[in-house]
């Protein structure tokens, strides 16, 4: 695994610790912060990308760092939910996912999530006709 | 040797078991295989479907008589008002309507979703009443089953074409044709493309008032031209439209009508609709009737119009196929620009499915309609120059 994406859920006591900076230094990775939101005082919520620059990195340890400080990791797709009896697979939050991370399939045209893509903005949530998608961020 | 089939050569087929019925879809690949000649001495029936949001939607619901009885004068279901400016306990319930305690979040649309889904709904009515209705209010519980009539009628449905949707403005605009991104960051588009019931018939030979339809998983029929029909529209090869042109209004029993066929949704900052399975069977007739119904959706056309022009008359940034719209981007002066629909194509693929094992099993014959739509070809082989468009009326 090269590259990943995930969210970290900070307790508000963690908020202020540097885990970015000892994520690039002591594992090598190369973080892209997609999505912030973080309230000193409060609990906070990142969206990380994670990127071991070829295994020269050490994905695997940074992600078991951060865990042992205390942050909850989840993945895209725990964070996200489409209701299949809901959805109408009529391709309205396609459009406007301007990630890429909806698509039809182009045989079955039922509606396809790509987790690796997605930057839980939530634009998805208000175009969805059928109110099939939740987003929590 | 040129094909000609009579309805009753078809329905005769459809009741021995013999008929050839294939999806629109299907025809469209035995066209480019085979030749649309070929296609059509094989074909008898050509099933087509489409399942989108149709604003111009609604019902007609009779709650019996009360006793004391009461002219409803106001009614509501679900807290959404219903037109009661009709007789005592009728009301026609429009699929747009939101409710005046949930808003945006519940409409009429619902409370047909509801009523088909066999959930209960709270009916609400009040009247002045009057020395023969003298009851004031009334409040209860209705089902679908236990309403004495339900009448599907929607004014306009089916939409021939439709023209697409950009937004170069700006801002995010939130619109019936979904969330258009600013400077042109998505299309919006909606039909069913090769699958659409009137692209398939494009100049109205065999749809017309009388047609039966399969709406909402039930029986329907074409009632009339829907509200706004324009044959006049600008027309390409075949005389498919090139934007919105012809409609129809739509009528059945929604009684027969199954959960899944009827579904509301909400267009954020837009509101309520209805989306609406129908399918229509397209008898072939002739060359012509199956060279239409073959037509490719690198032939079918529309225009991306730009939403971010608030007027009756958008401009349109340019002519597109339906091939393109479908690839999932098309070129708009140089750039990329993501497509998607909003009507849905699996559905449209199931609907045009079920309507053709409908009539493979001899469940669904064919009807004659009892007078063309305003601006129907004569059949005479012509691509239609549509000179009946300008006789209201058409050939009664």
């Amino acid at each position: 695994m090269a590259r990943t994406r995930v969210v970290l859920n900070f307790p508000a006591a963690l908020v202020e610790k540097p885990v970015t900076y000892h994520l690039v230094r002591d594992f090598g990775l190369v973080v892209n912060i997609l999505r912030a939101e973080i309230r000193p005082g409060e609990a906070g919520t990142l969206l990380f990308e994670l990127d071991d620059r070829d295994g020269q990195g050490d994905l695997q340890g940074g992600l078991e760092f951060v865990a042992r400080e205390g942050v909850r990791i989840q993945t895209i797709s725990g964070r996200i939910t489409i209701d299949q009896d809901a959805c109408l697979d009529c391709g309205a939050c396609i459009g406007p996912c301007f990630a890429g991370a909806l698509a039809l399939d182009p045989t079955s045209y039922k509606l396809l999530f790509d987790d690796t893509r997605c930057v839980l903005c939530k634009v998805c949530v208000e175009a969805c006709p059928a109110g099939a998608i939740k987003v929590a961020f | 040797m040129a094909v000609h089939r009579t309805y009753e050569e078809i329905n005769d087929k459809i009741k021995s078991g013999k008929v050839v019925v294939v999806t629109a879809e299907e025809m469209v690949a035995m066209g480019m295989r085979d030749g649309a000649a070929a296609a059509a001495k094989k074909v008898d029936v050509v099933t087509t479907a489409t399942f989108g949001p149709m604003c111009s939607s609604g019902a007609f619901l009779n709650f019996g008589h009360t006793e004391p009885p009461i002219r409803m004068t106001r009614v509501w279901l679900n807290d959404v008002p219903a037109y009661a400016g009709i007789a005592a306990v009728d009301c026609y319930i429009g699929a747009t309507e939101e409710s005046e305690t949930q808003g945006q979040r519940y409409g009429g649309a619902h409370v047909l979703q509801d009523l088909v889904e066999g959930r209960t709904i709270r009916l609400r009515a009040t009247s002045p009443g009057t020395d023969c209705y003298p009851r004031r209010s009334h409040e209860t519980e209705v089902t679908l089953a236990g309403l004495r009539d339900a009448t599907l009628f929607n004014p306009r449905n089916c939409y021939q074409n439709y023209g697409a949707a950009a937004n170069t403005t700006d801002s995010v605009l939130y619109t019936y044709m979904g969330t258009l991104l600013p400077r042109l960051g998505n299309v919006s588009y909606s039909t069913s493309g090769q699958l659409s019931p009137m692209l398939k018939d494009p100049t109205y030979r065999t749809i017309g008032i009388g047609t039966r339809v399969y709406l909402g998983g039930g029986e329907g029929y074409v009632a009339w031209e829907g509200t706004q029909h324009n044959p006049e529209q600008e027309r390409s090869a075949g005389g498919v439209p090139v934007g919105g042109a012809g409609t129809l209004a739509l009528i059945g029993d929604l009684k027969t009508m199954k959960p899944g066929y009827l579904r509301a949704a909400t267009f954020h900052r837009y509101g309520v609709t209805l989306y609406v399975a129908i399918g229509v069977a397209i008898p072939v007739l002739d060359e012509d009737v199956a060279a239409a119904a073959a037509r490719p959706e690198t032939e079918l056309y529309t225009a991306i119009l730009d939403y971010g022009v608030p007027s009756r008359n958008r401009p349109a940034l340019r002519r597109v196929s339906y091939a393109e719209l479908r690839s999932g981007s098309v070129d708009i002066d140089g750039t990329e620009v993501r497509t998607s629909p909003v009507s849905s194509y699996r559905m449209a693929r199931r609907i045009a499915a079920e309507l053709k094992d409908m009539i493979a099993a001899g469940g669904f014959s064919l009807t004659r309609p009892v007078r063309p739509l305003r601006g129907a070809a004569t059949g005479t082989g012509d691509v239609p120059g549509l000179a009946a468009a300008a006789a209201p009326g058409g050939a009664i």
